[in-house]
């Protein structure tokens, strides 16, 4: 344990290290505060233009309609969630393919750990970077409670559904990276992933109702949906947690085989 | 304590190693000579469990390189041709996770990783950044990381190259002073490296051992020089790859 510990460490300090992180965290918070003023920017136009029809239309239920959770919240997370295609892959693209390149691979593999140990080590250190920077987001719904009323519950599950799909991401790209030798390969390769994995239920309804179905489940702005208005689903969790093992073994399974090259 | 039987590896069409035997007792040094491309670091690397190899065994202290590559891990100092070293860890940081890698219990960490600084004489910058040291003192790091868990053999791949004739002096030395405690093989293609610190050697070439005996008796006839320029003159006899 001490040494997926280590492993993890030193992915970790290699993170922080890097001026990639640093670069990737700033990028992350410009556009999430970009996106945040924006959606702020909206509700408050949304807002007058309701209170000017209440008084109108004499209907002040009108202005209770507006919901600053749907407009704010929901549309930020929904916005959120679709920087992860963006920095995850900065974030995982070093991992293996940096340790290939400098020849560091061959003191991690032959050192008395399995692949395993490696990978979940390598793991865990990239995950607290993608968490920290899904962490940092936190700023912005701080800001809300402090001048709104939000409802905490899909605050909450947001936050939840970001981390979900960060960890899930994170263990795919970590995935892309133990395949080749180059970050750019494996930067490239893993948005590309990424992208499919954003766009794939597009056709959904032309396609047909069973692939179509088939599309939508796999699809991943379609598990977040739930995650954003509040809603925390079995199906959706699952989904997340599929992705994070199927990166995770698959990873495992490209190390373990690199021995019988 | 390290022996190969019959290793064969192949990388697509091109064979680096076809059928190499030998063995070396424990306590020695043995010199792993061949030219470039003659596939010692790939054999190296099999050893190091790195790499399986496509036919024969493999076995240190005992136990089967491809089988039981823990056993071997646990038993084994490696340094690759090109030390795996991190550039943004100092010297004391790079080799306190080595020994955490290792599998070294940890109150006996600090010991073991003074020691191995101390042997590799790394004391001076043991605080400085590796990717701040001069290409010698990468070199004694990547030395101290092949023995900060006291391994009963080592396998070290060209362990003087790029280094000048001081630096090259001290590994030597260093070498040198393991013999007894250690196991080592060791693999260059510098025949006064091998004549310096190895009482035996292995000569390869183009994937099969060529000669395997006392330096005193390699070097008989017109001196190490004169045979190994024989030896690795010609293409191999023997069925060997077209």
């Amino acid at each position: 344990m001490s040494r997926v510990l280590a492993v993890a460490l030193r992915e970790l300090r290699s993170q922080v290290f890097s001026p990639v992180a640093w670069t990737v965290g700033a990028g992350f918070l410009l556009l999430a505060g970009y996106f945040f003023f924006n959606l702020v920017s909206q509700f408050t136009v949304v807002l007058s233009n309701y209170t000017l029809y209440a008084q109108i239309t004499a209907n002040p239920s009108l202005v209770e309609r507006i919901n600053l959770n749907e407009l704010v919240v929901a549309a930020l997370f929904r916005n959120l969630v679709v920087l992860l295609l963006f920095i995850v892959p900065a974030v995982t693209m070093r991992s293996f393919a940096e340790e290939r390149r400098q020849g560091t691979d061959e003191l991690l593999l032959t050192a008395p750990i399995g692949p395993g140990h490696v990978v979940a080590g390598k793991y865990l250190g990239l995950l607290a970077v993608t968490l920290a920077l899904v962490a940092s987001s936190g700023v912005f719904v701080a800001v809300l409670l402090q001048y709104g009323d939000p409802e905490p519950g899909p605050i909450f599950t947001g936050l939840l559904g970001l981390a979900l799909a960060a960890a899930a991401l994170t263990a795919l790209g970590l995935a892309v990276s133990a395949v080749t030798d180059s970050q750019v390969v494996a930067g490239v390769g893993s948005f590309v992933l990424f992208l499919v994995l954003f766009v794939v239920d597009w056709p959904a309804e032309a396609v047909g109702e069973g692939l179509g179905k088939v599309l939508k489940a796999v699809s991943l702005p379609e598990h977040f949906d739930g995650f954003a208005k509040g809603l925390v689903t079995s199906p959706d969790v699952v989904y997340y947690l599929s992705l994070l093992a199927l990166g995770v073994f698959t990873a495992r399974a490209v190390v373990a085989s690199q021995r019988w090259r | 304590m390290i022996e190969a039987r019959g290793l064969v590896k192949r990388y697509g069409d091109i064979t680096a190693l076809d059928g190499v035997s030998f063995t070396v007792p424990r306590g020695e040094v043995v010199g792993f000579l061949g030219p470039n491309g003659a596939g010692k670091t790939t054999a190296l690397r099999i050893f190091s469990t790195y790499l399986t190899p496509d036919g024969g065994t493999a076995r240190v202290a005992g136990f089967d390189c491809a089988e039981q590559p823990m056993e071997v891990r646990k038993r084994i100092g490696y340094l690759p041709e090109h030390p795996p070293l991190y550039h943004d860890h100092t010297v004391d940081e790079f080799l306190h996770f080595c020994a955490v890698l290792r599998g070294v219990r940890r109150g006996a960490r600090r010991r073991a990783v003074a020691e191995a600084i101390e042997r590799c004489g790394l004391g001076e910058v043991r605080g400085r950044l590796i990717g701040n040291l001069s290409k010698g003192y990468r070199q004694r790091v990547g030395l101290a990381q092949a023995l900060v868990h006291g391994p009963e053999v080592l396998v070290l791949d060209e362990p003087t190259v790029g280094l000048d004739p001081q630096q090259i002096r001290e590994i030597r030395e260093l070498i040198r002073s393991l013999a007894g405690a250690h196991t080592v093989l060791l693999s260059t293609h510098i025949l006064p490296e091998v004549a310096m610190t190895c009482r035996r050697a292995v000569i390869v070439h183009q994937g099969r051992i060529v000669a395997e005996d006392d330096l005193d008796r390699l070097a008989a006839s017109g001196g190490l020089e004169e045979t190994f320029l024989r030896l690795t003159a010609e293409p191999v006899a023997a069925g060997g790859p077209a």
